[in-house]
């Protein structure tokens, strides 16, 4: 439209000819309101899309126009898709003096930690990190609460477990904890597995309950679970679904390794809430296994002797697609139980160290990751510098509000309550 | 010697007349102008004699600002094509982007007719970097310095972040 009008007028003025030249008009250039007056509003909005959220937070306290213009959803939609591309940033639950806090990093332009955002959000607690989706960061301590916070607005909402059944005195219990997004009716949600066994060696394959939490609706739903999940604290999400390995009907969840199946893997779709199956490469041997997202793919790490083999399935729900990222070779059998969490510009992967025993809290802080380079076939250590770290996670920084989203479903809830009884 | 050297057998460069709004010509190269995609766009319609632009929303001081950079940009894709086709080294790009740098990197009126200027002419790399410039310029300043910097009238909302 603005392109016929520009034509417009170069074709209907009449040009006068010749000997136009005239003397330069003195126009002294008034003072310029940029933001209301003068820039068109796309321009406005493509000039903020550029800027990283801290940024943004403070050019919403500027005027009117612009908190109207960074809080409105397609401005935080937008923020986000631009965000997501190319992003290599990583989320780190901090410790310093008993003060638990959050950090992150941005591995695709720093090279040092110097550049780390410090979140000013303090975490009641040692909290090790669940997942995160869309910027928002979910958190447990795998006893008692769920915690779902944006670090950049300091968003924040605590979740209890709510544990209805008490376990039997003789049972072993643990958690595994998932956090994801519907993008239809953009609603969040937390799936936790709770997991009982026998502490003796009874042979008794255990029990598992499945519940989920919506965001706002202040309640948790006991979902059916259709077969035999396997052990896993942190459940990776991706495309609208949480991920585990399935376990065959012979395994156990305190066998280690566990025995899993070879065909494929569970998905718990975030929408439906419903499992589906998703096809898994077939490996010849069993060995420990890990599922998680690199590169926008689901991945598979196998562990075997010194070597960490990645997986990437390509394209998601296609066997074939499986792909075998690389294969590391780590300097002794205990290091090389490592977690992906981000690609950089060369394909330098980050990967997290992991503790022997999985998530125990109360552990010593850590300090460095592993860098490993593809063209030198290099693994390094990456120092986190003065950040001393309890756990890490792949992250993007957005302006997404737990609050928002949490509220305006509480009054929905609050309806639907009312109508019910 | 080469013919090109020569001025008279090398053909006459075709020319096109932008003026100003406030009423200059400025006679460029064809392909000079072309870097605008308003221009390109009805390019082929026009008759040859008459490729006259009346620039309404551009001041000639911006006018001569943007003929500059798209001559800059023509000639130095036309280099490093020549290198790459006789396969030498060259850092033409690195070069060129320094060059961007320092072209963009004036006050904050002159960033705000160029940006308005490439927006009206359409020209995607110049729009490209007068943006990420005004977006360079509000990154890690604080809100009481963005004001001043572009102005902006604060109109009394409760600022939590003022402190910082």
């Amino acid at each position: 439209m603005f392109l016929r009008f520009f034509r417009g007028l170069v074709s209907c003025t009449p040009i006068t000819r010749r000997g136009r030249r005239r003397r330069r008009a003195a126009v002294k250039k008034s003072e310029i309101d940029i933001w209301h007056a003068s820039f068109p509003e796309e321009i406005i909005i493509e000039i903020l899309a550029r800027l990283p959220v801290k940024s943004l937070l403070q050019c919403k306290c500027l005027c009117k126009y612009l908190l109207k213009l960074i809080t409105s959803p397609y401005f935080v939609q937008l923020q986000l898709d631009r965000a997501n591309e190319n992003n290599s940033r990583i989320i780190l639950a901090t410790v310093s003096n008993k003060h638990y806090s959050l950090s992150s990093l941005d591995y695709y332009n720093q090279t040092s930690s110097s550049m780390a955002n410090r979140y000013k959000l303090s975490l009641p607690c040692e909290l090790l990190i669940v997942g995160s989706c869309n910027g928002l960061v979910c958190l447990s301590d795998y006893k008692t609460i769920v915690v779902i916070c944006n670090p950049a607005t300091l968003d924040y909402i605590s979740v209890p477990f709510d544990l209805i059944k008490k376990r039997p005195a003789y049972c072993n219990q643990w958690f595994g904890i998932g956090f994801g997004h519907d993008p239809h009716s953009d609603k969040y949600k937390v799936v936790r597995v709770d997991m009982y066994f026998s502490s003796a060696n009874t042979g008794d394959p255990g029990d598992c309950d499945l519940h989920v939490y919506t965001l706002g609706t202040k309640q948790w739903r006991r979902i059916e679970i259709p077969c035999h999940l396997a052990q896993s604290f942190s459940i990776p999400y991706l495309n609208g679904a949480l991920h585990w390995l399935r376990l065959t009907d012979q395994s156990r969840w305190d066998h280690n390794p566990q025995i899993t199946d070879d065909k494929s893997i569970m998905a718990f779709d975030i929408r439906s809430e419903k499992f589906e199956e998703v096809p898994k490469f077939s490996s010849h041997r069993q060995t420990n296994e890990r599922l998680g997202v690199l590169q926008g793919c689901l991945s598979c790490t196998k562990y075997y002797g010194e070597y960490a083999d990645i997986w990437l399935m390509k394209q998601y729900g296609v066997k074939e697609s499986w792909t075998k990222l690389l294969s590391i070779c780590f300097p002794s059998r205990r290091s090389c139980q490592i977690k992906p969490l981000v690609v950089r510009r060369k394909g330098e992967i980050l990967l997290e160290p992991m503790r022997k025993s999985g998530y125990v809290l109360g552990r010593a802080p850590r300090s460095h990751l592993y860098e490993y380079e593809p063209i030198s076939n290099s693994l390094n250590e990456y120092d986190t510098g003065n950040i001393r770290w309890i756990d890490v996670h792949a992250y993007v920084e957005s302006l997404v509000t737990v609050t928002s989203c949490s509220c305006e479903k509480t009054e929905d809830e609050g309806k639907y309550k009312n109508g019910a009884t | 010697m080469k013919d090109s050297f020569n001025p008279s057998i090398e053909p006459p460069k075709k020319t096109v007349t932008l003026v100003s709004s406030d009423g200059y010509d400025f006679e460029v190269e064809e392909e000079v102008a072309l870097e605008s995609q308003v221009i390109k766009d009805g390019f082929e319609d026009k008759a040859v004699d008459d490729r006259e632009y009346l620039l309404f929303n551009v001041h000639s001081d911006t006018l001569e600002l943007i003929i500059k950079y798209c001559e800059k940009h023509v000639s130095s894709r036309k280099s490093i094509s020549a290198a790459a086709a006789s396969s030498s080294s060259s850092n033409g790009e690195e070069a060129l982007k320094e060059w961007d740098e320092h072209f963009i990197s004036v006050d904050t009126n002159t960033l705000y007719d160029i940006l308005m200027a490439a927006d009206y002419l359409n020209i995607k790399s110049l729009l490209d970097l007068a943006i990420q410039k005004v977006a360079d310029t509000i990154h890690g300043r604080s809100p009481e310095q963005i004001r001043k910097k572009f102005n902006i009238e604060n109109d009394s909302i409760i600022d939590p972040w003022a402190s910082e």
